[in-house]
């Protein structure tokens, strides 16, 4: 293993420690307790090209289900963990289509008509101004405009959300020490137990060799 | 890091040799313009109107695109932009280029001093009293007159109300071409000889911005760390947009919407700079993409620059049709005929008797130059993809001449005209431009190699 590893140090970027020098890692990691079973796997990495390159090589090893927690955006972060382009924008234009068909029809059944069939509240109340047809699309166009962009702002918040699994509560996560320092001046990448290529042993000597300053498990309850 | 340190010495400069290809096609393209438009001054019966109006569209064409690139250069610098580094200098040069249309100024000047092309340059003091057009103007009748029941003289003319009116109200509609009194009561701003003066202003105050934009960023690339030039650079950033403001609204004023002197629109500078920016930004992306193929600047110029400059064009996609949008909404809501005749002769009212044929440029303007180039340039794809952008931004170029056109050419008459004259003007006077561009733009290296961002531009990468 050792000569392995001597290898992939010397392709890693100056600056990482030799692994020889790394505190091995405690075998009472995989003293997992019966209640309890993996959730994650986190290295830790000091700075951006560090962390880049350790996304590289798990993108290049096929894992699926991973991240990476930075304190600030990377730019190129994206093309580095091969993530494909997020379908939001589809999202964004959907809800903006949605919002001008709901303004347009809003406008002409507020304006342009006037059916009985329907609650007071609800009619339409035509109203004749400075002579304009009363339902005529120059006017209409601002309404129309603000529906869309306030259908497609909100459409877009909601979509970030739901894609990023946000309202979460509780994540098992939370509890590692290391991940708190992502907020702060660490760069954490996580791979889950549930990625399919995950194995415990397999996985950690993987991550070992992207000569991390730390490697830490995260147990969850079973 | 200092900021020394950010400078890439690794980046050597840039020189553009036209290819042959592009000097002679210009060149022919040239000729080819001037001999349309003496073959549509031979067979047309209005060929001088037609040529001084042709050529004012043109001139203004040309116009626009040296100053959106002037508001390029200049909106970079006070933003202290890293990523456009690599790709201002075709900015530069093409904002250099108004010195070309400095020269292309000179027959309209040359017009207006002639007393033609603005009704308001005409000689002679034959003032057509309003009145013995059967028009009076709202001022002479008092509130109290109306209030007793006397009929507000404009229904008789423009009004929604004219009844009856249809065969003799196309005389009417025109009446901003004849020196009235309305039009003598702006002579103050509008005369020749302020005209002429005010030109030379611009011009002048124009030179002095692209010329010191120029001259440092030149300076910059002889300079040693060049930050002293970038420094200064930024500082006069945001004076130079304030006077560049100022002097493309006049302009836009004298130049464009002064055809009808009758007609004002306070939004109008507003809405010629959106079609300067969407023009220039569509030129320059072009010329990018076409540059990127195989010259030097492939190795610098990455698609994330040409995506990126793609994203600006298509927020100022939408900006013109917001403005165009909101300069008819104001005054269809209004409804003065003062101003809503200017919509009128341009083709904007379905009305029985109003309606002309100009209407169908105006709507080939409404999804020509906003819808479908606002969801066609929306797509990220769309602006990666050489092809689309190459398509869309010379869809992008001709709408936007037709976008002039559809300012200045309906004073001809109302119905839609187009032909070898104002084609031939077009093309005449852009090649010129172009051929003075290209001159320019072997004089200097086509990357700021002084420029301390460079690095930074050059490492640019996509944020998602």
């Amino acid at each position: 293993m050792s000569n392995e590893s001597n290898e992939l140090t010397n392709q890693t970027t100056t600056g990482v420690p030799e692994l020889a020098s790394l505190p091995a890692v405690p075998t009472s990691l995989f003293a997992i307790p019966d209640d309890q079973k993996p959730l994650a796997l986190l290295a830790d990495f000091g700075t951006v090209i560090e962390v880049m390159s350790a996304a590289e090589k798990l993108r290049d090893a096929d894992f699926s289900v991973w991240d990476v927690h930075a304190p600030l955006p990377i730019h190129g972060i994206n093309h580095s963990m091969g993530l494909r382009p997020t379908i939001l924008p589809w999202i964004t234009l959907g809800h903006g289509l949605v919002g001008c068909a709901f303004g347009l029809i809003l406008v002409w059944w507020m304006n342009a008509t006037s059916v009985s069939f329907v609650p007071t509240e609800l009619q339409g109340y035509p109203f004749l101004v400075s002579g304009k047809p009363i339902f005529s699309l120059p006017a209409n166009v601002p309404v129309i405009f603000e529906t869309t962009i306030l259908f497609a702002a909100i459409g877009t918040l909601l979509g970030l959300l739901g894609l990023n699994k946000q309202p979460m509560l509780f994540n098992p996560l939370n509890k590692s020490q290391l991940l708190r320092r992502a907020t702060m001046d660490r760069f954490v990448v996580v791979v889950y137990a549930e990625d399919p290529k995950f194995q415990l042993e397999d996985c950690m000597a993987f991550l070992q060799k992207l000569a991390p300053d730390q490697i830490e498990l995260v147990l969850e309850p079973r | 890091m200092t900021r020394s340190q950010l400078k890439n010495e690794s980046v050597d400069a840039v020189w553009f040799r036209p290819p042959k290809t592009l000097t002679t096609s210009v060149l022919v393209a040239g000729i080819i313009g001037l001999l349309l438009v003496v073959l549509g001054y031979w067979t047309s019966n209005e060929g001088w109107r037609r040529l001084q109006l042709g050529y004012l569209v043109a001139f203004a064409y040309v116009l626009s695109l040296s100053l959106g690139s002037l508001f390029f250069v200049l909106i970079q610098h006070l933003m202290r932009a890293g990523w456009s580094v690599a790709i201002r200098r075709p900015a530069e040069i093409f904002g250099f280029n108004i010195i070309c249309v400095a020269v292309l100024a000179i027959p309209i000047g040359w017009f207006v001093w002639q007393g033609e092309l603005y009704p308001w340059a005409k000689y002679g003091d034959q003032v057509e009293s309003a009145s013995e057009h059967g028009v009076s103007f709202a001022r002479h009748v008092s509130i109290d007159e109306l209030a007793k029941g006397s009929k507000h003289p404009s229904d008789t003319v423009h009004g929604s109300g004219a009844k009856g009116h249809e065969a003799g109200h196309g005389h009417d509609l025109y009446i901003h071409q004849k020196v009235d009194e309305l039009t003598q009561s702006k002579a103050n701003w509008l005369n020749r000889p302020g005209f002429l003066l005010r030109m030379v202003l611009y011009f002048a105050i124009w030179f002095g911005l692209v010329g010191f934009y120029w001259r440092q960023s030149q300076a910059q690339d002889r300079s040693v760390q060049g930050i002293a030039q970038t420094l200064s650079m930024e500082r006069w950033a945001g004076p130079a947009l304030i006077v560049f403001a100022v002097t493309l609204t006049l302009a836009s004023f004298d130049w464009l919407m002064s055809l009808d002197p009758h007609w004002y629109s306070t939004i109008f500078g507003v809405y010629f700079f959106a079609g300067c920016t969407v023009g220039a930004l569509a030129l320059n992306l072009l010329v990018l993409q076409w540059m990127g193929k195989d010259s030097p600047l492939t190795k610098n110029v990455s698609i994330e620059h040409r995506r990126d400059l793609g994203r600006l064009l298509f927020a100022f996609v939408f900006f013109w049709g917001y403005i165009a949008f909101s300069q008819y909404l104001l005054l269809w809501y209004a409804n003065v005929p003062e101003t809503t005749r200017w919509f009128v002769i341009r083709g904007a009212s379905t009305a029985t008797g109003y309606a002309n044929s100009w209407g169908w440029l105006l709507v080939a303007l409404l999804f020509g130059n906003f819808i479908l180039p606002f969801l066609g340039l929306m797509s990220r794809h769309v602006k990666s993809s050489p092809r689309a952008v190459r398509f869309w931004t010379l869809w992008l170029l001709v709408m936007h001449y037709l976008d002039l056109y559809w300012l200045v050419m309906p004073e001809l008459g109302p119905s839609f005209t187009i032909g070898p004259i104002e084609i031939g003007c077009w093309i005449t006077v852009f090649s010129i431009w172009l051929m003075s561009a290209v001159g320019l733009a072997t004089q200097i290296s086509l990357i700021p190699i002084g420029d301390p961002r460079l690095d930074e531009s050059l490492r640019l990468v996509d944020a998602y």
